[in-house]
């Protein structure tokens, strides 16, 4: 089975970032990059899908020359073929613009599955695998947890993750999209070495941009951003205990004591 | 401002979901500011029940009866609603940030030619422009955004932010909606919905939860926590990346995708406060939070936090209550 | 390509090292994995050698095998009794260099590390020391400390400073062994010592070695090199075990112009000379663990023994199995961050044998022993009845 998966790479962000000036965007500058949490296990389903049934995984990603460290990433995880869509900085494009000119491309090559991360680290907004299936016309399906393909029905069979425990279980009829949940797997480790070599000597498909734009015709962002503000405790109620962990001690013990609870 | 908002209602295994209760309640009061009417609709088969509840909440209700919308599929909906929506002409279709609404709303927005924003904390109108309130980076910082004018928007709404108030009001109109469904060119085909495993522990019926988040290190430090569940009478629950590590078992799962607790007494060990783990607990009666990272999001749900070592403050809190439940 | 031949090289080096193994079994006589799991064969260095050795010939590296030939390379711990033993025995065959050959192998055919030291490596990465800690608190113990007293080091790089103090991740990060860091720190201010501690330290690369990423391991192997350029200094002193021996025996040879000293050494020094003397007494009966990277790895065994002797009041004991016959606390070769199933835990058994000689403390040298011992302290039962101490927390008591 040809299987595409989507590379998202995030800035690894683990204090408060910085909010630029402009306060539309935010200083990502100093931070390392890496792949998003849930790409790692849409790659890896990829991987050992192909591995049991055959055929090839093929890599996609948007994004500055920064990003081909993730595509690199997937051909020393396995994956045959990397595409890279250069744009200057990712951060600037709405998901909706992302979702198209990623359905302009794969839909050049012939495919049974696409596989994306369920979200993003940073935005968490779970949008670009479910339109991209509906820009290409195709089935899907999000927060999958298991994969089962039916090579003689040509379908796939996966369970999805809803609330509360219950989960779903749908047939889709190839070729589909399926948006992966965490947990579903354990991404294997590519070594720094391996990733070195494959620096060196892994090939990665550069497409423009602007072609694909020119070649579909103009698209336009559907959401602008108007501010970014800190998320600070202080915008809540909360209220802190200090002091030694013995004094933190008594004042959560007396605390608890009054409300009844202990 | 002018104009209606439609909600598509959630149900599950024959009851609505809790979520669209807040929705309907949490939009009444900011539609007061506008002049929208609340319109809902509910699909499904064989729900005249759900129906007759949820008439009372909203202005109008339309209700889309066919055996294939017996369970959620984003096929059937999309098929389903496309031609109300085409009909009606809403300024906002509004879902929850939930697994159906982040796995329909992309798809139906798109289909419609409407922007899409996910997971809002709130909304307003300034004249015709829409804005929302979102949050990136797991809850680090919060952003305005403003939709690309269009004649309608997509808007799935975070759970947890409204409260259900149960009002009712008279019974309003419901309109029945039949449906054109060309069965056999479906490319989605639902086999069946699966019930949680009902084996070990209920956590959602503990008094009191210890919640352990990935800042507790690792497998074995978890002990550390138990102590603290153990003198307390409480119970360990775990945050999503805790039970994927397999640190403690599914059962265990707070948040979006686990178990929505209510608990009296919420401590969060280690945890970052992510969404998808905060819309699981934010609604306990009491929230202590301990973290070392001053900035941490679940400062912003906890009642009271406190900063630093989990192994210095844990343990000694685990004493403290120790010698006070049994004094010499 | 390139990779192939990797592969084939490391292939060729464990098969090579697993061919010289005569079974003799002397190995698994002081084989701390063995002493401490089911017994099964390949719970011991021969054993483990094989296990690769075979996987390689029979072409077992997929498949369902693969996990468990890498749950087998990653239980050990490392200590390198084996190595001693075979080379007191004759063969000399160099274990270790199979075993760790072996985990180089399965972190290149992306088989390992163990799930769980994933997250380890890429902490090593992104921020410089294993334990998911942001780089920018890495100086906090110190911050912390030099609020309660002035403090006369030098944040390096910076001029005029000789002596360069290593602190290490565990003694940065970890609440308990921070202790040791401030009485290493402590002891230096004593003495009047000009040194140094890195603004921006990282990891010494030793848990990447350990768990095969050699990659990693040469990144930081570089950076730490530079930054020790950068700095003028003539001395590197560690805390940690682990830091000394892979500066002295595991970096590039540039690492050459420093001298490398563990912290034990140095005050062993000043206290022969006469420039540190303990003033106030111990009196409790004191035992000493021999930490394996210290000891038997790079023979240090008498520097710690001579500043416990020069203690007034410690009633000094040994354990039976001491200096280079010392029992591993099973913290070593990547297993901190794993869970192995010990039928008897290896830091219980340590402490039950410190009891057994009467000790009331068990002094070491190694943070990661420290850790270990403190554990299984609390695990036994035995708190009040024993404690764990550094040599550096005891000696600065006595200041």
């Amino acid at each position: 089975m040809e299987v595409f998966v989507c590379l998202r790479q995030t800035a690894v962000v683990k204090e408060e970032p910085k909010i630029q000036p402009d306060k539309k965007g935010v200083d990502l500058s100093g931070l390392k990059r890496h792949l998003n949490e849930w790409d790692a296990y849409a790659l890896e389903e990829a991987l050992l899908l192909t591995q049991r049934y055959g055929g090839d995984v093929s890599v996609i990603s948007l994004g500055p020359k920064e990003v081909e460290d993730v595509l690199f990433h997937g051909l020393a995880a396995g994956a045959k073929k990397a595409i890279h869509i250069f744009v200057p900085e990712r951060e600037q494009i709405d998901n909706w613009v992302i979702a198209n000119i990623l359905s302009r491309e794969i839909k050049k090559y012939p495919f049974d599955l696409i596989l994306t991360g369920a979200q993003a680290e940073d935005d968490g907004c779970a949008e670009i695998g479910a339109t991209l299936a509906q820009l290409l016309k195709i089935p899907h399906a999000s927060l999958v947890m298991k994969v089962i393909y039916e090579p003689d029905a040509k379908s796939i069979k996966v369970e999805r993750e809803l609330e509360e425990g219950y989960m779903d279980v749908l047939r889709l009829r190839l070729p589909a999209l399926l948006t992966i949940q965490t947990g579903i797997n354990q991404p294997r480790y590519v070594s720094s070495l391996r990733l070195r070599r494959f620096k060196k000597a892994g090939t990665i498909l550069r497409v423009s941009f602007d072609e694909l734009i020119s070649e579909a015709g103009d698209v336009y962002p559907k959401k602008e951003v108007v501010r970014l503000y800190p998320s600070r405790p202080e915008f809540s109620k909360v209220e802190m205990l200090g002091g030694s962990p013995e004094a933190i001690s008594d004042q959560l013990i007396e605390l608890l004591i009054s409300k009844g609870v202990l | 401002m002018r104009g209606k908002i439609l909600v598509i209602v959630e149900h599950r295994a024959k009851e609505i979901r809790e979520i669209t209760w807040e929705i309907l309640s949490g939009l009444k009061s900011l539609i007061d500011n506008y002049d929208m009417e609340l319109q809902a609709v509910v699909l499904g088969h064989r729900i005249d029940s759900l129906v007759g509840e949820l008439a009372e909440s909203v202005a109008k209700l339309y209700y889309i009866g066919d055996e294939e919308l017996e369970f959620y599929t984003w096929e059937r909906y999309l098929y389903a609603l496309i031609p109300l929506i085409e009909e009606v002409g809403p300024k906002l279709i509004i879902m929850g940030h939930t697994s159906t609404g982040m796995d329909l709303a992309p798809r139906l927005s798109a289909a419609m030619d409407s922007p899409y924003i996910p997971d809002c904390l709130n909304f307003r109108f300034d004249g015709e422009d829409l804005f929302v309130t979102r949050e990136l980076f797991g809850g680090k910082l919060n952003s305005e955004i403003k939709a690309a004018k269009n004649k309608s928007y997509f808007l799935t709404l975070r759970p947890g932010i409204f409260t259900p108030k149960g009002e009712k009001g008279q019974q309003k109109q419901v309109k029945g909606i039949a449906t054109a469904f060309d069965k056999k060119g479906f490319l989605t085909q639902f086999l069946g919905l699966l019930e949680p495993p009902r084996e070990g522990i209920d956590i959602t019926k503990a008094d009191i939860i210890i919640g352990v988040g990935r800042g507790v290190g690792d497998r074995e430090k978890v002990k550390v926590v138990e102590e603290l569940a153990k003198v307390t009478g409480g119970v360990l629950a775990g945050t999503r990346p805790v039970i994927d590590s397999g640190w403690l078992p599914k059962e265990r799962q707070v948040g979006q995708s686990g178990k929505i607790v209510k608990p009296k007494l919420y401590i969060a060990c280690g945890i970052s406060g992510a969404s998808q783990h905060t819309i699981g607990m934010k609604k306990s009666e009491i929230i202590i939070a301990v973290n070392n990272d001053p900035h941490a999001p679940i400062f912003k749900v906890a009642h009271y936090g406190i900063v630093g070592d989990l192994f210095e403050i844990l343990p000694a809190i685990t004493s403290k209550i120790r010698s006070v439940k049994s004094p010499r | 390509m390139n990779e192939e031949r990797y592969v084939d090289e490391l292939k060729e080096l464990i098969v090579d090292v697993a061919r010289r193994c005569r079974n003799c079994n002397y190995c698994y006589t002081v084989c701390p994995l063995f002493e401490s799991s089911r017994g099964f064969q390949v719970q011991g260095p021969s054993g483990i050698l094989q296990a690769i050795r075979y996987a390689i010939r029979w072409g077992e590296l997929e498949g369902k095998e693969k996990e468990v030939l890498r749950e087998i390379l990653y239980a050990c711990t490392t200590c390198y009794s084996c190595v001693l033993k075979c080379k007191a025995s004759g063969p000399g065959v160099p274990l270790l260099d199979g075993i760790e050959g072996g985990r180089r192998l399965l972190i290149e055919l992306m088989i390992g590390p163990m799930p769980e030291q994933i997250k380890v490596l890429e902490s090593l990465e992104q921020e410089g020391n294993p334990y998911d800690e942001l780089a920018s608190r890495r100086l906090d113990w110190l911050k912390e400390l030099e609020r309660e007293r002035r403090l006369s080091y030098k944040l390096l790089p910076a001029e005029g400073v000789e002596v360069l103090l290593y602190v290490g991740c565990t003694p940065s990060y970890n609440e308990g062994v921070q202790r040791v860091a401030c009485s290493v720190v402590r002891l230096l201010e004593e003495i009047g010592a000009s040194y140094g501690i890195l603004s921006e330290e990282k990891c010494c690369g030793s848990p990447a070695k350990r768990m095969g990423e050699e990659g990693l391991f040469e990144d930081l192997c570089n950076e730490n090199l530079e930054s020790f350029k950068e700095c003028g200094i003539q001395t590197i002193i560690t805390i940690s075990p682990h830091c000394y021996n892979t500066f002295v025996n595991e970096y590039p040879k540039a690492i050459n112009e420093f001298k490398i000293q563990h912290y034990t050494e140095l005050f062993a020094e000043l206290i022969e000379r006469g420039a540190l003397v303990p003033k106030s007494r111990i009196e409790k009966v004191v035992t000493y663990h021999d930490p394996c990277y210290l000891g038997k790895r790079n023979g240090v065994y008498d520097a710690p023994r001579k500043i416990l002797g020069s203690i007034a009041g410690v009633g000094f004991v040994e354990m039976r199995r001491n200096r280079d016959n010392s029992l591993c606390c099973g913290g070593g070769g990547g297993r901190m961050w794993i869970e192995t199933e010990e039928i008897n835990r290896l830091s219980e058994t340590r402490v039950r044998e410190a009891l057994d000689v009467g000790a009331q403390i068990v002094a070491v040298a190694c943070p990661w022993c420290y850790i270990q011992l403190k554990d299984a302290v609390k695990t036994t039962g035995n708190e009040g009845k024993i404690e764990v101490r550094d040599v550096a927390e005891l000696l600065a008591e006595t200041i």
